[in-house]
């Protein structure tokens, strides 16, 4: 139980949609959504292929809490080769539209080939067809959504699709659900694109069931009291994940103008309380609040930009309330670009809602490109008349409008910053690991969220480890490895549950994650066993990235990182120390000097290479 | 002596009159340490945070030894967990 036991495969170049068992032998080994779509994946796609080839398999992924009463149970995942990495790509997003697919009756869907012409997916219950989306190929996100409820007089249809980004083949482009929420990083947006895959539109009615109702409804009152009575959660739910902005920057870890700098002086300007306070014509960016499927938390921002701004003063599509700043989007479109207008980084996120790109990667491959033109790499007959200048918020608006669109000079940066910075003579101007570009931390003063970068799965992510508080302790190498390689696992099958890391950030321990899975799922799901799944689900993803031609040199991070001291703050004087916490991850994981699983490691999680 | 003490993020909750905290000067004993600083300001023993004072970063056992001077700037950050 917590399972459906059943999956959706779809066929697009046969136009065929069927139902299969799903292979419990694996769900019991790897949970759900990230763990068991990767082992889907893995088994089904050679590690050698084309990310945007038919070849490449796209996997929409629940968890058996997906879907339940448990708070933050609204999780799912997308699964691929990441075109921006060519690794593993599992990006997580959160909404309504993961509840809605697992109360459909499935636990994921697997979509192979290529449509030969424009399709969405359209799942009610048992009802499955593939219908044509021509007259919606080329509209924006926001249309999309809107007119496939139309279509079928149905507001309750939940909808995740992609937009022109997508469709173009940018190396960002995410696959966005109910308007503003994203399946954000890697490119799965393109994989989704080159299928021929519009959108992925679900109604479902028929409920999850668990295997202990009484159990089960006792382990999501206790962890919902947690979250109830937890100041970090108090703290995220009043203030948004924005509220970060200040720590970061006080303690010298905001990247600030492509990591030239630690520090942002117009960070202030961009935080939760700016984000709270009226501007000068008496205009609050924040509207309200908001929270996905079952969640407690309510991290969500819903926010308005000031009519009166540049931006949106003749432009009446984005003078609406739509998905806020959170604290990546405000960085990558504010502290690393140099721009400290809220509503121009507000508007910037709103296009890439609605153009369906993921906002960390798009400011991060701008930044590039702004410290590219700066240097004189590229001037603007390259960028087609674009002063693309540090702390220009007309030019963040400009360009990201041209990506989105894929237009010019922004197709190039649609690239991605590592191709983007290679093509024009720079590679080490892209602040990247595997081609993913830095989330908002800088990996001098946060040793370990340097080493969480350099190993990463998917490239440069924030989400794959959880070094935070130790990091904001010491900004000494020890004891690091320890910390990102824990925190690794345990993340890596809390993905894989349908509940959302944010409730371990407030509150949650492991045992609330694995009494609520237990529960659900039947048998003895205790924290070794939990953290084990994780360990397991991390070697799978290794041993992928090692077929796929991803090596110990890929381990790493950009010059900038491990050679330019910082500049100011907790880390005045530093480089980040990979060369002593690399070697002791590896032997901490029972990995070679290369970084490859030794066999004892491999036969004890029951992994081959 | 003066010092200036700022608190950021949900500390402002943790303590009684956490809005004044809010890089305002006030007057301290000469002697005050870190450590002193944070009973006198309400934070509780429970409460997980990190310094930086005018800027550096004062680790966790220097607190009981880092005497304040006059003019320093005092930051508590609660160590958020990102996403």
């Amino acid at each position: 139980m917590g399972w459906q036991r059943k999956i959706l495969r779809v066929n697009l170049s046969a136009g065929d949609c069927t139902h299969e068992p799903l292979n419990m032998e694996w769900a019991e080994d790897y949970l759900g959504q990230r763990g068991l779509g990767t082992k889907y994946f893995t088994e089904e796609v050679a590690a050698s292929v084309d990310a945007l080839a038919p070849e490449n398999k796209l996997i929409i992924a629940t968890g058996p809490l997906t879907g339940t009463a448990a708070s933050t149970g609204g999780r799912w995942s997308v699964i691929t080769k990441g075109p921006l990495t060519g690794a593993i790509a599992c990006s997580n997003s959160g909404g309504q539209f993961g509840g809605e697919l697992k109360n459909s009756g499935i636990d994921m869907i697997i979509f192979e080939g290529r449509a030969p012409q424009p399709v969405y997916l359209f799942v009610e219950n048992d009802k499955v067809e593939l219908i044509s989306a021509n007259h919606l190929w080329g509209q924006r996100v926001w249309d999309v959504e809107v007119a496939i409820k139309a279509a079928h007089n149905d507001p309750l249809i939940r909808v995740a699709s992609i937009g022109p980004a997508g469709e173009y083949g940018n190396r960002y482009a995410c696959v966005v659900n109910d308007l503003h929420r994203a399946a954000g990083r890697s490119g799965v947006g393109a994989v989704m694109g080159s299928k021929n895959l519009k959108a992925i539109a679900v109604r479902g009615t028929k409920g999850v069931r668990v295997d202990d109702d009484k159990a089960f409804m006792l382990a999501v009152k206790t962890a919902k009291d947690v979250l109830a009575a937890s100041k970090p959660r108090k703290g995220l739910s009043r203030h948004g994940t924005l509220s970060m902005m200040d720590i970061t920057n006080t303690f010298g870890s905001l990247p600030t103008r492509n990591n030239r700098a630690v520090q942002f002086s117009g960070a202030e300007k961009m935080g939760a309380a700016a984000m709270q306070s009226p501007n000068d014509n008496g205009h609050t960016n924040l509207i309200t609040t908001s929270a996905c499927f079952a969640c407690t938390i309510g991290c969500g921002r819903v926010s308005h930009i000031d009519p009166q701004h540049f931006s949106v003063k003749d432009n009446p599509r984005y003078q609406t309330a739509s998905g806020g700043l959170e604290y990546e989007t405000a960085y990558a479109l504010g502290a690393a670009v140099g721009v400290d207008d809220i509503d121009a980084a507000t508007y910037a996120g709103f296009l890439c809602n609605d153009y369906g790109m993921d906002p960390i990667s798009l400011g991060g491959s701008i930044a590039s490109a702004m410290e590219l033109f700066d240097i004189g790499a590229i001037d603007e007959q390259t960028t087609g008349g674009i002063k693309l200048e540090f702390g220009s918020a007309e030019a963040l608006c400009q360009i990201t409008e041209m990506i989105g669109k894929g237009e010019g000079f922004g197709k190039d940066i649609g690239l991605g910053s590592k191709l983007l910075c290679e093509k024009y003579g720079n590679p080490d101007l892209s602040m990247a690991v595997k081609g993913q570009e830095f989330a908002a931390y800088d990996g001098r003063a946060m040793q370990g969220m340097g080493l969480a970068y350099a190993t990463s799965n998917r490239g440069a992510c924030h989400l794959r480890a959880s070094p935070y508080g130790h990091d904001f302790g010491s900004t000494e190498p020890d004891e690091k490895a320890e910390v990102v390689k824990e925190s690794q696992d345990f993340l890596a099958a809390i993905d894989s549950t349908g509940l959302c890391m944010f409730a371990k950030n407030t509150g949650f321990e492991l045992e609330h994650y694995t009494e609520q899975v237990q529960a659900a799922c039947g048998g003895i799901w205790d924290v070794e066993r939990f953290t084990l799944t994780g360990e397991r689900i991390w070697n799978m993803e290794k041993c992928f990235n090692l077929a796929a031609g991803f090596g110990h040199a890929d381990d790493t991070l950009p010059k900038r990182i491990l050679e330019e001291p910082a500049p100011s703050g907790a880390a005045e004087g530093l480089v980040c120390r990979l060369d002593v916490m690399l070697p002791e991850y590896y032997e901490l994981r029972g990995w070679d000097a290369s970084g490859v699983p030794k066999a004892a490691t491999l036969s004890r999680l029951g992994l081959e290479l | 002596m003066q010092i200036s003490v700022k608190l950021l993020g949900h500390l402002l909750d943790d303590v009684p009159n956490g809005a004044n905290f809010n890089g305002a000067e006030f007057s301290v004993d000469d002697g005050t340490t870190v450590a002193t600083l944070a009973k006198t300001v309400g934070l509780q023993a429970n409460s997980e945070y990190f310094v930086m004072i005018n800027g550096a970063h004062v680790v966790q056992p220097a607190w009981p030894s880092r005497e304040l001077s006059h003019g320093d700037k005092v930051v508590y950050c609660p160590p958020l967990k990102g996403g």
